[in-house]
């Protein structure tokens, strides 16, 4: 049986045996007014371009800023001082609870609210780990997110918190006009759980987790859409599998 | 894998031209023959099998794509192929996802990975490492950080020198010196 690389020669042979010649550019025949308007406008959006320079009106050139390889992901936990704002544009927002054994279920009215979904309840509060989650678009670095969470307990030798993605599904259609999503998501199976970080520093005894992290750059199999963002604790400081989780909630970004 | 004949022995240069001419088994040999390089650069980027293999078909896609604007510098295409690597993967993470717009442009499905394949990928990575990367785990610590940093990571000698508490020059020094220590090794093998 042949691997995913042996399948992949298979492809590009292929691939390679079907490309087709370069389609060459037709030219446009201008008429010889149009042609003239043509340069002009060249020619006065190359002076506006020169005048901008020299006035110092250059286009801001952001750099890419270099991404960590993901093995030194890590998801920065303010554990003193104040939060700085996430930046980007809001994408979406859901409650973390605690896990549930059966990963599969309905939503509750706190998956994943959308922009403009309408009021909200109010979170529950109670004894054991809660909290929410904000990912907002942040271009060009890719998405972002915030967790806010309490009712942790503290981080103990060999137990570091860590946030992962695993691919889900939502069959249905999306947020309706109650604003709340009428489908049902589930895991799909066989995809393997994407690491977004390690949290660091650990939680401290108050047992607040006030962190922001990138998510992860997704494979097209990865990429699913819907999304159940958990926070685990690790046996031991590792991004190799998945911890046992500790809060997760329904993402769709 | 199918037998590939002559082409084996052809230069890198030879075999983009002759993908540019649509010969299936230089595509072949110019794929098994970079392959472990590439998919060796893109797990220590990632450090994620299922993403590097992805990865790896976007960036061989993007090899047949652009075979006819290849221009020759060097005995090896291999920097070529990396500098298209580095691109595919600048994209992906900008965009947040892996980049697939050559292999839909030129209608290569999605491939299905399972745990072999992942398997495969690990061991493929291990191999594209080379003799130069055990020798660079062999130097002095300094020098290893220094030259990781530098010439893996392609951190700034400025962002180095702010790590390791030390001075640009020192950096400079000890990235000079580890290569040149790598360099001699590889001489010396037999």
């Amino acid at each position: 049986m042949s691997d995913y690389y042996d399948r992949l020669e298979h492809q590009l042979r292929q691939a390679t045996a079907r490309q087709l010649p370069r389609a060459r550019r037709a030219r446009i025949a201008l008429s010889s007014p149009r042609r003239d308007l043509l340069a002009a406008a060249s020619a006065v959006a190359v002076a506006v371009a020169v005048a901008a320079v020299f006035i110092g009106l250059r286009p801001s050139t952001r750099s890419v800023k270099h991404l960590p390889a993901q093995r030194l992901a890590v998801v920065h936990n303010y554990i003193n001082g104040a939060v700085p704002a996430l930046g980007g544009a809001f994408s979406c927002e859901t409650r973390l609870a605690p896990a549930e054994a059966d990963l599969s279920r309905a939503p509750t009215p706190w998956d994943c609210y959308l922009t403009g979904s309408g009021p909200r309840p109010a979170a529950p509060r109670g004894p054991g780990p809660t909290g929410t989650v904000i990912v907002n678009v942040k271009q060009p670095l890719g998405d972002v997110f915030s967790i806010d969470a309490s009712g942790l307990p503290p981080s103990a030798r060999g137990g570091d918190y860590a946030v992962w993605l695993l691919s889900g599904r939502s069959p249905g259609k999306s947020c309706g006009s109650n604003g709340c999503p009428t489908n049902h998501y589930s895991l799909v199976s066989g995809r393997r759980p994407v690491f977004a970080g390690i949290v660091t520093p650990p939680v401290g005894p108050s047992g607040r987790l006030r962190a922001h992290g990138s998510i992860p750059t997704l494979s097209a199999r990865q990429a699913t859409g819907a999304y159940l963002f958990v926070v685990t604790r690790q046996s031991h400081p590792s991004n190799k599998s998945l911890g046992r989780i500790v809060l997760e909630g329904w993402l769709s970004f | 894998m199918a037998r590939t004949g002559a082409r084996g022995e052809w230069l890198d240069s030879e075999l983009l031209t002759a993908i540019a001419r649509h010969d299936q088994q230089a595509c072949a040999v110019f794929y098994r023959r970079h392959l472990s390089r590439t998919v060796a650069y893109l797990m220590r980027e990632t450090s994620d099998p299922e993403l590097a293999a992805d990865l790896a078909a976007e960036v061989f896609a993007s090899v047949i794509a652009s075979a006819r604007r290849y221009k020759p510098d060097s005995e090896t295409a291999a920097p070529w192929v990396i500098a298209i690597a580095r691109n595919v993967l600048a994209n992906s993470r900008r965009r947040g996802r892996v980049q697939d717009q050559v292999r839909r442009r030129l209608a290569i499905e999605p491939l299905e990975l399972d745990d072999t394949d992942l398997d495969r990928t690990e061991s493929l990575a291990a191999d594209g490492t080379g003799p130069a990367a055990a020798l660079v785990e062999a130097l002095p610590a300094g020098e290893r950080y220094a030259v990781k940093a530098r010439v893996l990571e392609e951190r700034s000698y400025g962002e180095i020198a702010a790590r390791l508490r030390c001075s640009e020059m020192v950096v400079r020094k000890r990235v000079s010196r580890g290569l040149a220590r790598v360099r001699q090794a590889l001489e010396e093998r037999p």
